[in-house]
């Protein structure tokens, strides 16, 4: 999986720092990945908690 | 607008709609709320979402490697940069100077190399509130004067 990232600088509470730019994404491609995660959110909370107690 | 900084876990729950950071979420798409992170626990998160893909589609993980095809991992990456861009969460950088400063941070505080960025991250753009649930960094970071 190769990823293309882009930066660009921005003033975030006076420091000046470089961040990723991200595109514009449309409306239907936010709702169509907001429906996708949010179909992981239990998963997530699973991976969590796994990693959690390989820890402890 | 508050400037919060969010860990792995947090960031990962907000991004998948978890229903428990509904509130957040409401908080951040009304601009009160500004999330920063920097980019290794953006990666970080990643992976969460990875492996919480394959349990979905498994119903197990493997804890060795991540089995899923490129074109899923690909869609999951995309869903990702989806909801980080439109959660406008700011993904800092860190370069060889802020690896140099996180050396620092883990001796001082004692903590683990992803939680020490943030504080790296914290000192440089001083936010009003850094958010985590893992208790012995936030004790520590406590005992350091930080604002967790």
């Amino acid at each position: 999986m190769v990823v293309k990232v882009e930066y660009e600088e921005k003033l975030i509470n006076n420091t000046l720092v470089k961040v990723r730019k991200f595109p514009k994404y449309s409306k239907e491609e936010a709702e169509k990945a907001m429906a996708e995660l949010r179909k992981l959110a239990p998963y997530v909370e699973k991976v969590i908690r796994e990693s959690r107690s390989e820890l402890e | 607008m508050r400037l919060l900084i969010l860990d792995t876990n947090l960031i990962s729950r907000l991004v998948s709609g978890s229903k428990y950071y509904q509130r957040l979420h409401d908080l951040v798409t009304q601009s009160k709320v500004k999330i920063v992170i920097h980019d290794v626990i953006f990666a970080e998160t990643l992976s969460v979402l990875l492996k919480s893909k394959e349990n979905q589609l498994f119903g197990k993980v493997d804890k060795e490697r991540i089995v899923l095809d490129q074109e899923t991992k690909s869609e999951v990456l995309k869903q990702l940069e989806v909801l980080t861009s439109v959660l406008n969460v700011d993904v800092v950088t860190i370069g060889r100077k802020e690896v140099d400063k996180t050396l620092e941070k883990v001796k001082d505080v004692c903590i683990s190399a992803f939680d020490a960025l943030t504080l790296v991250v914290a000192n440089s753009i001083k936010p009003d509130l850094i958010a985590t649930d893992d208790k012995l960094f936030r004790n520590r970071a406590l005992q350091k004067g930080y604002n967790i």
